[in-house]
């Protein structure tokens, strides 16, 4: 039954389910932060439940939280908080789940830490196979020397 | 590795982060840092030439540099330091980024001067978005070019329509008068002065229809002044 109180309908709660099968109550407006939940909503409007398939209880959690505290302080601090993996993860649940802001937050975190890293580091974090060959390599990094002043060590 | 066996026993979550939201992240490297990453990959030694990601590049450059918030902590200039040698002079750009421009960086890419020959000018001493307005002091090369010496993009202005009515060119004095970046449109607008001498041609043989092709032209007014037929155009 849809709720006809539109005073009442920021109270109404709805329940998301993470792909661990970890449940969480929310209200409605802070779910409808979440574009893709918008569209779920807007598609059947009875729903109590919404699946997400694709991102851990752990990161939901985040997410949630994420969406009732942000504010210019709170995203300031907020991405200190996660090693790398977290923070990726993150971007993909927050790009899956459609949250602009929060989208926009991960992805300057991450290129902030990997901002005066090496080559080697980049790889690891996005898990990236080196395909030049060594000669292109040198070259590269001969023709980019200037690129290389001031590195962090790994 | 530690890291994916832990993902593949939490089960259906990948860390796989597909092109379009690394491309964002990349978006908001330094040009230093985005050089230095082309030895990741081969793909990542291709990014500037990657439209996907020129889009997104740009994109971030002009949102940051027009934007109203104290995020500007990367503002950047491009300096160009000319040194009188015995027979040449050695021009060298810099980008200079950097709360006091602090970040001094040499631009490698050398002045177009396959386009443009050796005496360039970079029209109105300045970069919008990281883009030089270039042109040639020498007439006959006069070709008006945008190019990103980060990047090395270069884009030639096709000549404006009137420069084609040559039965009125007597004198020929193409002035730019200005570079800029039009927010509204998206695009960027280079002001051109040209001025004509008209000797007794009557007017119902010059037709001043609106032309527009990429980027867009207009010519939005001409004036009489004394027998000469002066147009601005827009373009």
């Amino acid at each position: 039954m849809a709720e006809e109180k539109s005073q009442a309908s920021s109270s109404k709660m709805l329940t998301l389910k993470a792909s661990d099968g970890v449940l969480f109550e929310v209200e409605l407006n802070i779910a409808k932060e979440m574009k893709t939940v918008q569209a779920y909503i807007d598609d059947c409007e009875d729903i109590e439940t919404i699946p997400i398939p694709n991102v851990l209880g752990k990161h939901l959690a985040i997410v949630i939280e994420y969406i009732k505290k942000t504010n210019e302080e709170y995203d300031a601090e907020f991405e200190k908080q996660w090693n790398m993996d977290d923070l990726q993860l993150l971007l993909l649940a927050a790009n899956y789940l459609n949250i602009s802001g929060l989208q926009e937050c991960l992805c300057k975190a991450i290129a902030k830490r990997i901002e005066n890293k090496s080559p080697e580091y980049v790889r690891k974090v996005f898990n990236i196979e080196n395909d030049h060959s060594p000669e292109e390599e040198a070259k590269l990094r001969k023709e980019y020397k200037w690129a290389f002043e001031g590195v962090d060590k790994d | 590795m530690e890291k994916s066996v832990t993902l593949t026993i939490m089960g259906k979550v990948s860390k796989h982060i597909p092109d379009d939201i690394l491309f964002s992240i990349l978006s908001k490297l330094s040009l230093k840092s985005l050089n230095r990453f082309k030895c990741v990959s081969k793909s990542w030694s291709m990014l500037f030439k990657n439209p996907c990601f020129m889009r997104i590049y740009r994109d971030h450059i002009i949102h940051r540099n027009h934007s109203d918030h104290d995020d500007n902590d990367d503002a950047s200039l491009i300096l160009r330091h000319i040194v009188q040698a015995p027979r040449e002079l050695q021009i060298s750009l810099y980008l200079v980024s950097g709360d006091n421009f602090e970040n001094k960086v040499k631009l490698d890419t050398p002045l177009p001067s396959q386009e443009l020959g050796q005496k360039i000018i970079i029209v109105g001493i300045v970069s919008i978005n990281g883009i030089l307005c270039l042109t040639s002091m020498v007439v006959a090369d006069r070709k008006v070019v945008l190019w990103n010496p980060a990047t090395d993009e270069l884009k030639v202005i096709p000549p404006s329509p009137v420069e084609y009515i040559t039965s009125f060119r007597i004198f020929f004095l193409p002035q730019i008068h200005g570079f800029g970046y039009d927010g509204v449109k998206d695009d960027y607008k280079v002001l051109r002065y040209v001025q004509y001498n008209q000797f007794g041609i009557s007017y119902e043989h010059v037709r001043w229809n609106k032309r527009s092709y990429e980027p867009s032209w207009e010519i939005y007014r001409e004036v009489t002044r004394g027998g000469n037929l002066i147009l601005k155009c827009l373009c």
